[in-house]
């Protein structure tokens, strides 16, 4: 092996080392944020007290014996703590099905929503709210929400699959189409919903008020299961930016792996929608933020949107839950912060080298 | 050995693009396959490379069914240089050239040292390697081309196939990378096929030559015995002169207006 060679293997290392310190610092302020967000609120508690009482939760070492630490115990475990894992695993999860939707549909516009996933999960959730069903109690409202996503997604396979398999143009075609109509059914449903028009409204702007462990978990299961299998197939979705038939020729089962990639990504965004609403831009923001740092490559990609998406959402829930005066819709609030913050870095780009993000 | 292609029909909805059409092609000879716009060309490149399987008939790569390969297996075998290529997200220039080491490389593993050098003398020879820390979306039609065409050389295939592979690049930049894919096919024994839209270079380059029109064959066989007048006139429908050229050691067409 010549000297060249290590030059370019050591300058190979480097690089990869540089993305493993980045994932680590992300994960670290992930981290970080989390307790401190558990101390913030109504009642503030200081960190050192949030990390013993997550401590003495966690290893059921003596309990908790005072009764202000009785009081951190309820609000620490069962308030917050809850509802910050939930925004910070819903965040994860809508940024890395972004990076999948924008990979797959070779579209940096794409973002979890495009297929209207969104707009059956609004749909499905609205009936549930208008007919106040509460079949399967307390989950109702979003197992409706799932099953619009997934009953949508279904419809825009099936207009968008042709003999020549699944384009990316048609996709994003049916997907506007069949959300058009939903959001003309749920404009409907709104119409005669009389007293129900403020839950539905306030439904669909989105929020983690009153979650519980059992979100958690439910989140936790289908964004993990689903991360799995986009960084399984992290590096063929590489391969189908160069389009179907490089990638074919280069050893992808294209059409089987579109697929299955498209439904992972688009069950893993109906969970999301179903339990926390509609809440944008961040399947959309932190793909391209992350894309300046690491690359387009979605090895590195995914795991940096996974742990950014989860920082961004969860300092938006902090701040409309214990910074804000009064609570704004986390939809509300993303959008308001992420789409001029997103203007600013486009512009900034489109400035310096003319390229497109 | 190398592919029996055995009266395959392939059909766009209803339309048929290529019917009842036989070719073989041999190791160790650069194919040139001609016709005009819309014969079947293109498609006649993705049923020989396994991207679409015929809708009859039956394709046989070194004496096995092209579908009883895996995709892998075909990506060690087969490399294809597309004629459009558009890419929507920044890959520097030598991470795309590197996707053509995939197929050798497991899923999470890391380039070898092997697979670096094979990337950085393929960029040297094909003229992109000052180009390699660019973004791919920031070149030029012709520079792109380039890039697909080390990404393609670097999967190290016996076969390389090209969909008019050369039509953005200058004159000098087509005839070193022509010249790279003839000295492979003489030199190791490759098989090169690729679609042309300029007669002449492929009266330079190819040994045998594949005269499509409307998806079947109008003529097959070495250049000298199927490049003539008459093929042309069938094929094309021009009228057209054909001498041989000296100063480049080939036959040259000449056509009237």
């Amino acid at each position: 092996m010549n000297a060249r060679v290590t030059q370019a293997k050591s300058f190979y290392y480097r690089f990869q080392n540089a993305t493993i310190l980045q994932l680590i610092l992300l994960g670290g302020v992930l981290g970080l944020a989390v307790l401190l967000a558990s101390g913030m609120g109504y009642m503030p508690i200081t960190l050192t007290a949030v990390v013993k009482t997550i401590c003495a939760n966690l290893f059921a070492q003596g309990g908790a014996t005072t009764e202000t630490e009785r009081l951190w115990s309820v609000v620490v475990m069962d308030v917050r703590l809850p509802r910050i894992l939930t925004s910070a695993v819903v965040g994860g999860g809508l940024a890395v099905t972004g990076v999948v939707f924008q990979g797959l549909l070779l579209n940096p516009l794409a973002d979890p929503y495009t297929l209207g996933v969104s707009a059956g999960a609004a749909f499905g959730a609205s009936v549930a709210l208008l007919l106040n069903i509460s079949l399967i109690g307390f989950f109702s409202v979003s197992a409706f929400a799932f099953a619009g996503a997934a009953l949508t997604l279904v419809v825009v396979i099936f207009l968008s699959s042709s003999s020549g398999g699944l384009s990316s143009n048609n996709l994003i075609l049916s997907g506007i189409i069949v959300a058009a109509i939903l959001s003309a059914g749920i404009s409907f449903l709104k119409y005669i919903a009389d007293e129900q028009v403020a839950v539905i409204i306030f439904w669909l702007m989105g929020s983690f008020t009153s979650k519980t462990w059992p979100d958690v978990a439910l989140t936790a299961v289908a964004v993990g299961a689903g991360f799995g299998v986009f960084l399984f197939y992290a590096r063929d979705l590489n391969l189908l930016a160069l389009g179907n038939r490089t990638a074919a020729s280069l050893g992808v089962g294209t059409r089987r792996t579109t697929l299955l990639l498209l439904t992972t990504a688009s069950m893993v965004a109906a969970v999301c929608v179903s339990v926390a609403g509609i809440i944008g831009f961040v399947g959309l923001l932190v793909p391209h933020m992350m894309r300046i740092i690491t690359g387009p490559d979605n090895r590195k990609l995914l795991p940096a949107s996974l742990l950014a998406g989860a920082l961004l959402l969860l300092v938006a829930d902090t701040v409309t839950r214990a910074i804000l005066p009064g609570e704004i819709p986390i939809g509300v609030l993303t959008a308001l912060i992420g789409g001029p913050f997103f203007c600013y870095i486009f512009r900034k780009r489109q400035m310096r080298s003319g390229a497109t993000i | 050995m190398g592919f029996d292609v055995n009266a395959i029909s392939f059909y766009y909805a209803d339309k048929p693009v290529l019917r009842d059409l036989s070719v073989h092609i041999r190791h160790g000879r650069f194919y040139g396959i001609l016709g005009p716009n819309g014969s079947g060309k293109t498609t006649l490149l993705d049923v020989l490379a396994g991207i679409r399987p015929p809708a009859a008939g039956q394709v046989t790569y070194n004496g096995r069914a092209l579908a009883a390969y895996t995709k892998k297996q075909l990506a060690r075998e087969i490399a294809l240089v597309p004629q459009n290529f558009y890419i929507n997200f920044p890959f520097a220039v030598e991470d795309i050239v590197m996707m053509g080491r995939y197929p050798y490389i497991a899923r999470f593993a890391r380039p070898t040292a092997a697979d670096i050098e094979a990337v950085e003398q393929v960029m040297r020879r094909t003229d992109v390697h000052a180009l390699r820390h660019r973004f791919i979306t920031e070149l030029s039609g012709g520079e792109r081309q380039r890039v697909v065409f080390a990404r393609a050389l670097v999967q190290a295939t016996p076969v390389l196939m090209m969909d008019e592979a050369t039509s953005n690049l200058d004159i000098r930049h087509t005839i070193d990378l022509l010249n790279l894919v003839a000295a492979k096919v003489k030199q190791e024994g490759g098989t090169a096929v690729a679609v042309f839209q300029d007669i002449n270079l492929a009266a330079i380059y190819c040994d045998d030559l594949i005269f499509l029109k409307n998806g079947a064959v109008a003529a097959q066989g070495a250049k000298a015995d199927v490049l003539n007048a008459a093929t042309i006139r069938t094929v094309f429908e021009v009228d057209s002169k054909i001498a041989f050229e000296p100063y480049i050691d080939a036959c040259q067409v000449v056509f009237r207006r």
